[in-house]
């Protein structure tokens, strides 16, 4: 029955159904019942100006702008931590460069010159990287935004409004007090009232709006000493790409490039060693297209000569004859969204350079770390050729820090950074802008703005008096900060008689509460039993109170987890969970001599457990853990108790 | 220019020259030689290939094997871009890697040509020689990346750039050092074992278990372990030795647990009553796993080792053994038990619990009682 049809008739067609035998369940038909809305004909219109009545004021803790992986972060660590936390995205998914809509890779710190080479990033990060093996082990981009989707919407506290432009701010002296944003899937106009705001938005609009100070363009060697820096400042950036996947159809496809696609260079092209055609299965870096004007402005022009220029190459390889592996090989996605590497840095009370990171200069206050090579692309992009693609300059021995003082604006006090618009330097940005050291950035500002509301100061005073506060609870949460080992008065396990494994064959027990929660080069910090069904067991002289035990285990953190749009990039990397990861474990507690089980943990999905249980009086733990995801042995990191 | 030699495996019995690198003598082919013909994988050769090869058998005047050694290839090579030479790897008897040789007149080569220097064939030598090379975890294509297109690490494509330190490999040949790592410490090794295992009898392994050499301790029990060799003489090897060195703790467990339940037994009481912490535990935790019933008479025992110097680790492990073996608690084990409420109250409280559920004696009751009022808070 068609819906209007059901309206006009819905009182009889009821009584009918009534008078049929029931079958199922009755209540059902009666919450079919549908009020009828009177129509809307619009008859007050003026003929002057349209009245929108779609307004709402929505009053939350902690503001977070911009959902790409830096703002989920950002946003999903505001929220555990207790506060009332918007996220607000312009996009209809979530996810920014790391999307369907743009599909950059999730790389991290994975090419360092040590032992390690990989140092993967653990935290909220790593949680939806598992996450999207265990529901995408196909790959599928718009199934990975959809599993970002439920990661966020099924978090207590937080509250996410897609398709929502902040484009406007209410300040009140250096503070933001409102974001002024509209919903254009709803027409909703939306006033969001904040203590604290955070942009991980990458341009950073709203910040911008709220008179927060920033820089476009390169720094000249001199101001920070930066070797690969140009002899003066200009005002040139990195440019945006343009991303494709491809299939085989197994039968020769032809190529009809559009009228706008700009014929390729190639003899040109092909001189520099890095623009190349390596493969034909997704994108080439080095279709890229920088501004040294506008790069926010050009952002459409940018997207036209992006995709012209693309289907140029695309036409010179299926088209040229040079490239017989294409032949089958058809266009099956390309992006519309360019991705972004550069635009605006906000300034904060510290600018992190090329010599920070080369030096590994230590930051007492440092909350997150990065490892990508300093990977300066060519100003001009691909409408420069005779410029190599990218200044390649330097690859690093070890991890470097990244200060709390760049993730906050210097001059609008409660507004927060992370991401590729934090202060760095252009030079240091080549290498801090990669996706998952923009995402420990987020956990790092999601973190202190609870503390923020905690003690009702800005981030600056945070930074000032509250540093160890937070980078306590990011090495709880599982970040991990480069020569800062926790070390947390709360955490009972290191108050602990005694602490004892069923077995070792690798590392020892103890290391579970040296406050480090990973392997370090030449530095064992884990504990491995010999075999599954693997004990722990801690032991307090005295009764204590105790409500949470929390584990680290094993992911393996010289491997790569990203997913890839090129399969054949899969390579050294396990399709699924880590099988060194523990599925299921008990955690048992001693109280008046008798075990009793206070919980029991299935198909564990995640590094970090936190089991939560009622406070209990007790003076032993026992953790049994049953098995893991494929590795013969049970290891872990650290142990904590609350 | 690159040339590629082609070598045929057969010339192992051709009794070709080969010079030996570091010591510069010749080594020339042996009759007393057997061959095994055999499948091997190398990683370089995708996941799946299994090629045929020979590896030699040398033998000794005992008619044991003394060492092995394989002819391979120096290099998996990809375009034909690499000159390939014939290596002969040589082992040990259990399959420690030892040393490699070329045949006279033969060099390796790097990358583009260059000639191995003498510093280059020490290095390669120290690379092989090292179990825990980096060239165990890399994989192919990470070399070959290096090595042939210098390709940049891109943000977006998302490529690694291998680079080993400077201690790890030679420059310029780390595929070369790749290739012949794998082949110095990959299944062959397996192999070889196998067929020394299987020239060998009792007096054999007790020798090599006497040995004071970790690996052949570890090979002896393995194997001794496979072929359910249970002689009163190798069970006693493996029971001293073990008490002597950690390392051989775990294999000497299993070893035991797959013996008859006279030699289980007895081996872990041995192993309780004479063994540092580390055995105790190992052995209590087989104990505690096991389905075997444990008797009054070795509880017991056990519990007059328990009562004197021990850990809360294993009397932990002790107790909840006990549990499982209600049956076997004795008034002389609860006797036994009685003085460890004088010690440290993670120990003492955790007796005092067990205790607590058993029947004693008016005195124990009293000892117990006091106990529980004297450490109230901490129970």
């Amino acid at each position: 029955m068609e819906r209007r049809k059901f309206f006009k008739t819905s009182t009889k067609g009821v009584l009918a159904v009534s008078m049929l035998p029931i079958v199922g369940e009755l209540t059902a038909q009666n919450k079919n019942t549908e009020t009828v809305a009177t129509p809307n004909w619009n008859t007050n219109a003026d003929g002057q100006q349209f009245h929108l009545n779609r307004k709402k004021v929505i009053t939350a803790d902690v503001v977070v702008v911009g959902a790409g992986m830096a703002g989920i972060c950002a946003a999903v660590s505001s929220a555990r931590m207790g506060n009332k936390t918007v996220l607000i995205q312009d996009r209809p998914v979530l996810g920014g460069n790391a999307s369907s809509e743009i599909r950059v890779t999730v790389n991290g710190v994975q090419s360092l010159k040590n032992k390690h080479i990989v140092e993967r990033e653990t935290g909220v990060l790593e949680e939806m990287l598992i996450e999207n093996w265990h529901f995408n082990e196909q790959e599928s981009y718009p199934v990975w935004d959809h599993v970002l989707y439920d990661f966020v919407t099924r978090q207590n506290n937080l509250e996410l409004f897609l398709n929502t432009q902040a484009y406007d701010v209410v300040k009140d002296g250096d503070k933001i007090k409102s974001v002024i944003a509209r919903q254009t899937t709803t027409e909703m106009a939306y006033t969001f009232n904040a203590d604290v705001f955070i942009d991980s938005s990458g341009d950073g609009l709203m910040a911008a709006m709220a008179g927060a100070e920033y820089r476009i363009g390169r720094e000249g060697k001199e101001e920070f000493g930066e070797s690969f820096a140009p002899d003066v400042p200009d005002n040139w950036v990195m440019g945006d790409c343009i991303m494709m996947i491809t299939k085989d159809m197994g039968r020769p496809i032809k190529f009809n490039p559009p009228s706008y696609a700009i014929p390729f260079d190639a003899e040109t092209a092909f001189k520099d060693k890095h623009r190349k055609i390596k493969q034909v299965k997704e994108g080439f870096w080095w279709v890229e297209i920088g501004s040294n004007n506008d790069i926010i402005g050009e952002r459409e022009d940018i997207k036209h000569k992006l995709l012209a220029r693309f289907y140029g190459v695309w036409d010179h390889i299926k088209n040229s004859g040079n490239f017989p592996e294409a032949e089958n090989i058809a266009l099956d996605w390309i992006g519309s969204v360019p991705g972004r590497r550069e635009s605006r840095r906000f300034m904060g009370d510290y600018i992190l350079t090329q010599p920070d990171m080369e030096e590994y200069r230590h930051f007492t206050d440092t909350v997150a770390y990065g490892g990508w090579s300093l990977d300066e692309h060519c100003p001009g992009g691909i409408e420069n050729l005779t410029e190599p693609a990218s200044y390649f300059h330097s690859r690093f021995k070890q991890v470097y820090e990244i200060p709390f003082r760049c993730l906050y604006s210097k001059n609008v006090s409660n507004l927060m950074l992370a991401g590729r618009n934090v202060s760095v330097s252009h030079m240091a940005l080549s290498s801090s802008r990669i996706i998952a050291t923009c995402a420990l950035m987020g956990q790092a500002v999601g973190t202190a703005s609870a503390l923020c509301i905690q003690h009702k100061v800005t981030p600056r005073e945070i930074g000032k008096k509250y540093i160890n506060d937070l980078q306590e609870q990011l090495l709880r949460d599982d970040s991990y900060l480069p020569s800062r080992p926790a070390n947390d008065k709360n955490d009972k396990a290191r108050q602990a008689s005694v602490i004892f494994g069923s077995s070792t064959i690798s590392g020892d027990v103890k290391n579970l509460i040296d406050g480090v929660g990973r392997d370090e080069v030449e530095k064992i910090h884990h504990w491995q039993a010999d075999g599954l069904q693997a004990e722990l067991q801690l032991e307090w002289k005295k009764n204590i109170d105790l409500s949470a035990v929390e584990l680290k285990f094993d992911t393996n953190l010289q491997r790569k987890m990203m997913m890839h749009k090129n399969p054949a990039k899969n390579k050294g990397q396990v399709i699924g969970i880590p099988p060194e990861l523990v599925k299921s474990f008990k955690v048992e507690a001693r109280e008046k001599g008798s075990w009793k089980t206070i919980a029991e943990v299935t198909d564990n999905r995640t590094r970090l457990v936190k089991v939560n249980f009622k406070t209990i009086k007790t003076n032993a733990i026992r953790v049994t853990f049953n098995d893991t995801y494929g590795d013969p042995n049970i290891k872990l990191f650290e142990v904590r108790c609350y | 220019m690159f040339i590629r030699y082609t070598y045929i495996i057969t010339v192992v019995f051709l009794a070709l020259l080969f010079t030996d690198k570091s010591a510069k003598r010749h080594l020339v082919q042996s009759n007393n030689e057997i061959k095994h013909h055999i499948k091997v994988h190398h990683p370089g050769k995708g996941q799946n290939n299994i090629e045929d090869a020979v590896l030699v058998e040398v033998k000794g005047k005992n008619n044991l094997p003394v060492s092995y050694y394989m002819d391979v290839e120096s290099v998996i090579c990809y375009e034909n871009l690499c000159k390939i030479v014939p290596v002969r790897i040589i082992w040990n008897t259990i399959g420690e890697y030892q040393k490699y040789e070329l045949a006279k007149g033969v060099a390796l080569e790097k990358y583009e040509g260059e000639p191995y220097t003498e510093e280059d064939y020490s290095k390669t030598q120290k690379i092989l020689l090292d179990v825990d090379s980096p060239f165990k975890s890399i994989r192919i294509d990470e070399i070959l990346t290096t090595v042939k297109s210098h390709d940049i690490v891109d943000a977006v494509a998302g490529e690694t750039l291998l680079e080993l330190n400077e201690d790890d490999t030679v420059d310029g040949a780390s595929l070369t050092c790749y290739t012949l790592w794998h082949w110095a410490h990959g299944a062959v090794v397996e192999k070889i074992k196998e067929v020394t295992a299987s020239n060998f009898s009792s007096k054999n392994y007790i020798a090599y278990l006497n040995s004071d050499n970790l690996q052949k301790q570890l090979f002896a029990i393995t194997y001794v372990n496979l072929q359910k060799k249970y002689e009163k003489d190798v069970v006693a090897a493996v029971t001293q030795n073990t008490l002597k060195n950690n390392n051989l703790v775990r294999n000497a467990i299993l070893y035991a647990e797959n013996g008859s339940e006279d030699t289980y037994l007895s081996t872990l009481k041995t192993f309780i009553t004479k063994g540092n912490t580390k055995l105790k535990i190992a052995a209590l935790n087989s104990l505690l796993n096991t389905n075997t019933r444990l008797n009054s008479n070795y509880v017991t025992d056990l519990s007059l080792v328990v009562s004197k110097n021990i850990t809360y680790h294993e009397t932990a492990l002790f107790l909840r053994i006990l549990q499982q073996n209600k049956q076997a608690v004795t008034s002389n084990l609860i006797s036994n038990l009685m003085p460890l409420l004088q010690k440290d109250i993670v120990i003492s409280r955790n007796v005092y619990w067990f205790l607590k559920g058993e029947n004693l004696t008016t005195l124990q009751q009293k000892v117990l009682n006091n106990f529980a009022k004297k450490h109230k808070n901490q129970l």
